[in-house]
């Protein structure tokens, strides 16, 4: 108890204080502030989708074969498909498939690398280096690659893409977590920790792995983004969600054999994982920059 | 100095060897333990029950698993990744064919992406803060938050199909490819053309291959502008920099003939980072364009369900990609000797 009076109190201050000016920044900068925006209204549009979609069984899958590959019109915002389906409908109730499978890859990579990554970097020695051997191993295959194997030997579908990219994407984290806990584990509070007897196992929950957690989370911020983009080729390859599922990705797979005739088709799902991307990015990067010391001198020229 | 660079080069070297390992174990614990079955997946679509029983032995799925590693490794060293199911040639021979074209489209791609990446980002750091580099970061942004195949879609459609400026795919207009053909020398078609100074065809390769690389593009070239950029930003911070403007050099000297190169470094490593990204990228925009590399061979092999096919592209573009890395680093290592420390 001692020890969490003596350390807790003042970290936590100096953590709200950086989150202060992190959003201080974030105002200043109109940029990061579009980005929030743009997330907010995903976010909202997953929420809200069964109520916004102006034809929510065709969203679902139902055809309506009187009304084939339509352009854009006021009944039909984006078009139709090959199957009559309104595409913005459809793109609506794919925001929440997004959101939800990228958020899932990116959370579980986190849970399963972070703590990897910081018992890594506390023990270090041998069980340190074995940990981030294997981790060297996964981060050598280019990223969208071994996502690529795993999926087609499991089958495609939505699950097995989700477990895919999992599995190409936590040694990130864990790398990250593991140098964020090397440069903690002989700060005075940890050391006094120890001293005073605390267990290590305890050390790594209490101490260590928040100590990893703010830049963490930056980096899930921008990696959202990368995630949504994974999901999105996996699904134009074939192995990601299959039809009729509203997906985006699935969506421009469809519509890559239509979209020369009929431009709306693929055109409408890639803006929405574009508009979204660019969200998370402008969000992500305004973060990065806000707390960059290097950054935030004068310029001369 | 050297010696250090000497050590440095073999310390590297282990560490690709075990890393390359790994990738093998990784790519077998894939394609043999998880569940799934590859014995089913490996005779392609509508198995008989024969041609499982065919299949397990011919993997030897029934034997214990250290077994089948020793099967898998020695097979491999062999350069023997079993035979394509959809185009009966070994997988190897596929693979090098498609790697050298995919290759070819990557280095244009990173041609385009550097040259207007740093343009770009000089620019924008050079007019930090005010409407230039909002542009430019904008810009930036938009590159690395592309889809490839999407981006690879929407020129396509604009660039071949609306303007008809471009060929809407493949490698070579069939007629130049009948009476002007390219004899493979190194599969660079850009290159083997121009050996034989076959203009025609070089041009006609140019012409085929600028959407596809254009696309690809898109990624590397935000990467490179965000790079740059913050580089020179730090750069234009420096004490020397201020000497320069105190000596009164004009800012362009300055800004291309100091700072630049003081930010190239960091160029390389992000070109390495998405490197990998636009190996899989080219993946992706191949489909669009029918570009004959690996990303249209693993589509194909996909849609066939050739399970040899892919697992052999993705074990091959693995230890391709180890081995890029480790030249990188040795690369940088004789740049830099700092690195060797």
């Amino acid at each position: 108890m001692i020890e969490q009076q003596a350390t807790a109190g003042p970290l936590r201050q100096q953590r709200f204080r950086d989150i202060r000016i992190i959003l201080r920044l974030m105002v200043r900068n109109p940029l990061s502030l579009a980005g929030l925006v743009i997330i907010v209204i995903f976010v909202l549009v997953a929420i809200a989708g069964p109520y916004l979609a102006p034809f929510p069984r065709e969203a679902e899958g139902a055809p309506d074969l009187m009304h084939q590959l339509l352009p854009p019109s006021f009944q039909y915002l984006f078009g139709t498909d090959e199957l009559g389906r309104d595409i913005f409908s459809r793109i609506i109730f794919g925001t929440r498939i997004s959101l939800a499978t990228s958020a899932a890859v990116v959370a579980s990579a986190i849970a399963l690398g972070m703590p990897l990554g910081a018992v890594a970097g506390y023990y270090g020695e041998r069980l340190g280096a074995i940990i981030m051997r294997i981790t060297d191993m996964f981060l050598a295959f280019p990223p969208l690659l071994l996502a690529l194997a795993v999926a087609a030997t499991l089958g495609g579908s939505m699950l097995n893409a989700v477990l895919a990219l999992i599995v190409t994407w936590w040694p990130w984290y864990t790398r990250l977590a593991y140098s964020q806990a090397l440069a903690t584990r002989n700060l005075p509070y940890v050391e006094a920790a120890r001293a005073i007897g605390v267990g290590d196992p305890v050390i790594v929950a209490r101490h260590i792995l928040p100590a990893t957690l703010a830049p963490i989370l930056i980096q899930a911020t921008l990696d959202l983004g990368s995630a949504i983009i994974a999901v999105a080729s996996l699904s134009f390859l074939g192995l990601g969600a299959q039809p009729p599922t509203p997906d985006w990705g699935l969506m421009i797979n469809t519509g890559k054999t239509y979209f020369l005739q009929h431009w709306w088709y693929a055109t409408f799902p890639g803006l929405a994982i574009l508009t979204l991307v660019v969200g998370f990015n402008l969000l992500g990067d305004a973060i990065r920059e806000a707390i960059d010391p290097k950054l935030s001198r004068r310029r001369l020229i | 100095m050297v010696k250090g660079l000497g050590q440095y080069v073999v310390r590297r070297v282990a560490h690709a060897i075990v890393v390359i390992l790994g990738v093998i174990l990784i790519t077998f614990i894939v394609s043999h333990v998880i569940p799934g079955n590859p014995a089913a997946l490996w005779v392609g679509a509508h198995p008989t029950a024969q041609q499982i029983q065919a299949a397990k032995e011919t993997l030897g799925l029934d034997k214990p698993l250290p077994v089948q590693f020793y099967i898998y490794i020695t097979n491999l060293l062999r350069g023997d990744l079993g035979v394509s199911i959809r185009t009966h040639n070994p997988v190897l021979s596929d693979v090098a064919v498609g790697l050298a074209a995919t290759l070819e489209l990557i280095i244009v791609a990173f041609i385009m992406a550097v040259t207007a990446g740093i343009l770009l980002g000089v620019y924008s750091a050079a007019h930090r803060d005010r409407v230039p580099d909002h542009f430019g970061r904008v810009v930036a942004i938009f590159g690395v938050s592309m889809a490839p195949f999407w981006l690879a879609m929407i020129l396509q459609l604009v660039f071949s199909q609306a303007l008809g400026l471009f060929p809407l795919g493949g490698r070579l207009t069939t007629s130049v490819s009948i009476i002007y053909p390219v004899r493979p020398i190194t599969g660079f078609n850009l290159i083997d053309s121009l050996i034989e100074g076959n203009f025609i065809a070089f041009t006609d390769t140019l012409w085929h291959i600028f959407l596809p690389a254009l696309a690809l593009a898109a990624y590397p070239f935000g990467l490179t502008v965000r790079m740059i950029r913050t580089m020179m930003i730090e750069v234009l911070q420096e004490n020397y920099t201020r000497s320069a403007l105190a000596w009164g050099l004009p800012s362009r000297m300055i800004l291309f003939k100091y700072a630049l190169r003081n930010a190239v470094s960091s160029t390389v490593i992000a070109l390495g980072m998405s490197f990998a990204y636009a190996l899989t990228g080219a993946f992706l925009d191949e489909i669009i364009f029918v570009w004959p590399g690996l990303g249209t061979y693993t589509a194909l092999s996909i849609l066939a369900l050739d399970y040899p096919a892919i697992m052999g592209t993705v074990i091959v573009v693995a230890i391709f990609y180890v081995t890029i890395n480790l030249l990188v680093d040795i690369f940088q290592a004789f740049l830099d000797p700092r690195v060797t420390l």
